[in-house]
């Protein structure tokens, strides 16, 4: 059965919001996508933070569009986005942190959480590898929102980047 | 000459006239209904009705506008419908 388009943003307490003049994550709306796909008159996007201890930066990007975020200390990628599906489907959470500091210096946490209208959620936490890929099944529903990040933390306090994209 | 031609348009053959007898429509087929013939005899009045009040033109029903809507249609796949919407 078809979804009526919500959006162009909004969140789960309001999926019809209009898209904000600032693209900040302190405004609680996010892009509302077709599962992986374009809307007729607007493509997929998701709002991104790219946050460090000498930066901060927020935006909006494509799907596989990376994102890097560069610090002394640390370095960390959020993403936010909504979706509506009438099917499951997947995405691929990718991540590439990388330092001039010796090898090991580096401690990667990743995290991301979904949760639709309908009640339905999910979480997961781990301290990664420093790249990598994770697939995230996202399920059919008339609205949903998914948030993820991953951050880079160098204990020699030198210099840290970190690349993310959702793909 | 009579009967070939009453014979091609339907009909019974009446042994003691020796005439066919044309059938109303409905028994030609033995049809009775929507089932039976795919016609639906009630939507169909009600449908020639409104058009002939709106003068055969096909304009909306009153108060109604027509909207093409964004959906996510069947695959996951965005999609555009006209929908006919009414204030409330």
């Amino acid at each position: 059965m078809p979804i009526l388009r919500a959006g162009p943003w909004g969140n789960l307490n309001s999926p019809h919001e209009d898209e904000p003049t600032v693209k900040d994550d302190l405004t609680n709306i996010y892009p509302v996508n077709c599962a992986r796909g374009d809307w007729p008159n607007q493509p997929w996007r998701l709002l991104y933070n790219k946050n460090s201890d000498i930066s901060i930066d927020t935006g909006t990007a494509a799907l596989g569009s990376p994102i890097a975020a560069n610090g002394v200390n640390y370095a960390t990628v959020y993403f936010d986005f909504n979706w509506q599906a009438t099917e499951a489907f997947d995405v691929t959470f990718q991540w590439d942190i990388t330092t001039s500091s010796p090898p090991g210096s580096i401690f990667p946490t990743l995290e991301w959480s979904w949760d639709t209208i309908e009640g339905t959620g999910d979480y997961y936490f781990d301290t990664p590898l420093e790249s990598g890929t994770i697939d995230i099944t996202l399920p059919a529903s008339t609205f949903g929102t998914m948030r993820a990040y991953i951050d880079g933390l160098d204990s020699n306090g030198v210099d840290v980047r970190t690349e993310a994209s959702i793909m | 000459m009579e009967s070939n031609v009453n014979k091609e348009s339907g009909g019974i053959f009446d042994v003691e006239t020796g005439y066919y007898k044309p059938l109303e429509p409905n028994e030609q087929t033995g049809r009775r209904n929507i089932q039976d013939d795919g016609v639906d005899a009630v939507n169909r009045d009600r449908a020639l009705q409104n058009s002939i009040e709106s003068g055969g033109t096909g304009d909306l029903p009153d108060g109604f506008a027509e909207e093409t809507l964004d959906i996510v249609d069947s695959n996951n796949t965005a999609a555009q419908r006209i929908f006919l919407t009414k204030s409330v």
